[in-house]
């Protein structure tokens, strides 16, 4: 009786103290207020809130005080959120002094020390306090130790900074001071080798958590940085990724934010899948939960939310954990096939009666005849992996319809691919499978060893082809700024830009490139120097025009361009959501578009093509679809699957066949 | 295993095979002079005795291959003996390497084995590990690399 009356007070003063702890000792607001339980018991899942007003949010992490740390990528800064989501500040400004930022895509919080940045334009990590003051940078472009090529991804633990150096294929770690300590891999699919770093976290134990982006899959090292053991591979069922693009560790498990799978999957040290969280978005914009190529995932350190950015989306997510013994829904897209899904671009081209696009999500290429209104798929070309004939994100396209050849840009690859196309144009329009053979590739990785002019330079990312009218290959290496002319025989004929002793006019991101109607000028889109510049055929500066801005005549993003049909210049901007129509002197004509699902208005615009009738195909990249235009940007058409050309169809007269 | 070639009874058993029958050639041997062909007049005399000539797809390279046995048989192990010559008068690099594959597009797989390649370094391979495990049609993929460059020659078997 005695002992169950103590027993009984026991329990009245647990439940007491635990009611006070929950409810008065932790903070007041909504996140806070959850009751912790073990981790290995938690599953997030439970949508919150948006962060808005982002632009391609690429990177978060949350400190202390759950402070939520963003880099604001598209506008060179660091947005701060408290954690009921109001923004209480921002760090740096665009510009490359001290505190100030280009493209800024990774960031980590040292306790204690301050937040590290990677300030990826500028190829150095910055260190500044917690309240935005700076204190210290390294870096600076190059290959040699402490130097970077486009770093991505970092972490910071109590005394180390770790780097994912993705220009260089390899990551690096230094001391909280920058000095260098390790470096560890190179380009290449085997153990301990990198295709695409572009994050990297440590554990309690100082072990390393690589993601391989264009691998499809997690590298783990020994704090020594010798190679552990790997995991992942290209495919959507639990464990599987494709295009990984972030990674955050907390208590023991490992979150990745997998890009194209529209998810995060948590696993524990040695791979193994935990649980996954995230449903496709599936109408345009779609969010409240739903995830659309997620950029990276963090947690506050106390466990109690998480934070996803999805930089395509420009927005963040904030979720809880699942109620005690629920799941996260399942995501019914699970496994589907995307073929045919319409996620278009970013690159296309149009030849004669053909048009290529790629396909962002099966890693193929459609192959569309133009004859009537609307393009009719007539093959689909390669499939996912590393053998000829098959790519990794393949990006940029060249169809040459006299000659009856496709060049397909295999970025993850590094090797630029020909299929022979087995085209008949007099024969009946229809699907034809095996039109195109796979004929031959030059391989960027071989020929940077084989060639005097190469061998300083990284391994050639290849990302926009075109075909000039003598038969030349064109390439453009966005990521490494460069330019690259070969011969129909693939000897290398001239290559400019970065680190190359050609055009003393450098080139920073170069993503597209078209040829005047003359075929004696190629214009060539910079997006970070929000320019269109002009050269000769072998190289030389001739004149540029546009800028920042939003004006007339003025980029944000300008990604595609086309010319060399009608004597004007199209250009489209993917931050702006339209088309700009020049001169070939580049003097402002017009522009249409905006952001939007009806007809004639956009997401993120990417490839501008325009075929032998004049009209001008966009890649409506961010509606996975197409949209046809005429010269004077009047709305004419789209094309792609049902799904995402519905809200232009729905109440309007499809377009009758112009033949 | 390609020096058994030259035995009299080899030959004479392969051409047997190629009067029994099986997975016809496509393309018929291209006559063609030596001086076409580079200057390995062996390497040529071992092509013209192959039972298939097929061209690259970019037309660098002539593949001249034999299947053992032939015809190809289904679910069951076999071998090619291959030459490759140059298309051009310059003939091969000598570092040329070959890889063979095959695939069945149709049904979007390759083979279940991985083959091996080897070469006596003058154009000429013996790919062992070849199996096509089911019937219908088959792609046969010759991909020969020189330096940065690999090109592809293809072809097509109806296996029944």
């Amino acid at each position: 009786m005695r002992l169950s009356f103590i027993s009984d007070c026991l329990r009245c003063w647990l439940s007491l103290l635990t009611a006070i702890f929950f409810f008065i000792i932790l903070p007041g607001d909504a996140l806070a207020a959850t009751p912790v339980r073990s981790m290995a018991d938690v599953r997030f899942g439970d949508y919150q809130f948006d962060l808005a007003d982002l632009t391609d949010p690429a990177d978060v992490v949350v400190g202390q005080n759950d402070l939520i740390y963003v880099t604001d990528t598209g506008r060179h800064r660091i947005q701060i959120f408290d954690a009921a989501g109001e923004r209480v500040g921002t760090m740096g400004r665009r510009g490359q002094g001290p505190g100030e930022f280009f493209t800024p895509r990774g960031i980590a919080v040292a306790t204690g020390q301050g937040v590290f940045i990677t300030d990826t334009g500028n190829h150095r990590i910055q260190m500044l306090s917690t309240e935005g003051k700076f204190k210290q940078q390294w870096g600076g472009f190059g290959a040699g130790p402490g130097q970077f090529r486009f770093p991505q991804g970092l972490a910071a633990d109590r005394d180390r900074v770790y780097v994912a150096d993705t220009g260089n294929d390899r990551v690096q770690v230094f001391d909280h001071q920058g000095r260098h300590l390790l470096t560890i891999g190179r380009f290449g699919s085997g153990p301990g080798e990198f295709k695409r770093p572009v994050d990297i976290v440590p554990d309690a134990r100082g072990n390393i958590y690589v993601v391989d982006a264009d691998n499809h899959r997690i590298q783990k090292f020994d704090r020594a940085g010798r190679f552990v053991k790997s995991w992942g591979q290209w495919g959507t069922f639990a464990g599987l990724l494709a295009d990984p693009s972030g990674i955050h560790h907390h208590d023991d498990m490992i979150y990745v934010s997998d890009s194209h799978n529209h998810r995060v999957q948590v696993f524990d040290l040695d791979g193994n899948v935990i649980y996954q969280w995230g449903i496709h978005a599936f109408r345009p914009r779609e969010g409240a939960g739903r995830l659309h190529y997620p950029s990276a995932v963090a947690l506050a350190p106390s466990g109690q939310f998480a934070v996803i950015c999805e930089g395509f989306e420009n927005r963040g997510q904030v979720f809880k954990p699942m109620p005690p013994g629920q799941e996260p829904p399942p995501n019914p897209f699970q496994g589907m096939d995307m073929t045919g899904s319409s996620h278009y671009g970013p690159w296309g081209d149009v030849s004669g009666r053909l048009m290529a696009l790629t396909e962002m999500e099966t890693d193929k290429v459609s192959i569309f005849d133009l004859t009537h209104a609307t393009p009719i798929t007539i093959t689909v070309v390669g499939a996912h992996g590393d053998r000829p004939g098959q790519f990794i994100r393949p990006r940029g396209v060249s169809v040459d319809a006299r000659n009856k050849r496709l060049f397909v840009a295999d970025s993850g690859n590094r090797r630029l691919q020909i299929f022979q196309l087995d085209y008949d144009p007099s024969a009946k329009i229809k699907f034809v499978p095996g039109m195109a053979r796979f004929a031959k590739l030059l391989d960027f990785k071989t020929l940077r060893e084989r060639h005097p002019k190469l061998r300083n330079l990284p391994i050639v990312e290849p990302s926009a082809v075109r075909c000039d009218s003598k038969g030349r290959v064109w390439v453009l290496d966005q990521r490494q700024g460069l330019v690259l002319v070969f011969s129909m025989k693939f000897e290398l004929l001239h290559v400019w830009g970065r680190g190359t002793d050609g055009s003393p006019d450098s080139l920073r991101r170069p993503t597209d490139l078209a040829f005047s109607r003359s075929g004696e000028t190629v214009f060539i889109v910079d997006a970070d120097q929000h320019s269109v510049l002009a050269y000769t055929m072998d190289g030389g500066f001739l004149f540029k025009w546009g800028g920042p801005g939003r004006g007339d005549g003025q980029f944000t993003e300008p990604f595609g361009v086309a010319s060399g049909k009608d004597g004007f210049v199209y250009v489209t901007d993917a931050a702006m959501h339209r088309v700009q129509k020049f001169d070939e002197k580049g003097r402002f004509i017009a522009a249409w578009g905006e952001q939007g699902i009806d007809a004639g208005r956009m997401y993120k615009p990417r490839a501008i093509m325009q075929d032998d009738k004049l009209r001008l195909v966009v890649v409506d990249y961010g509606n996975h679809r197409g949209h046809v235009f005429s010269p004077e940007g009047r709305f004419s058409n789209v094309f792609g699957s049902r799904f995402f050309t519905s809200p232009v169809r729905r109440g309007q007269r499809v377009p009758q066949d112009e033949e | 295993m390609h020096r058994s070639l030259k035995h009299p009874i080899t030959k004479y058993f392969l051409m047997m095979l190629l009067f029994v029958g099986g997975c016809k050639s496509t393309e018929q041997p291209e006559k063609r002079s030596q001086s076409q062909v580079g200057s390995d007049t062996l390497q040529t005399d071992d092509a013209a005795q192959m039972e298939h000539h097929i061209s690259s797809n970019d037309k660098t390279y002539r593949v001249a291959f034999t299947p053992k046995p032939s015809p190809i048989p289904m679910n069951e192990p076999f071998t090619l003996d291959v030459v490759v010559l140059g298309e051009a008068e310059a003939g091969i690099g000598k570092n040329l390497k070959l890889d063979v594959d095959a695939a069945m597009p149709e049904h979007q797989h390759g083979m279940n084995t991985r083959p091996r390649v080897q070469t006596s370094g003058d154009g000429r391979f013996l790919v062992e590990g070849m199996l096509f495990h089911m019937p219908g049609h088959w792609e046969l993929y010759f991909d020969i690399t020189d330096g940065a460059v690999s090109e592809r020659a293809q072809f097509d078997i109806n296996l029944e």
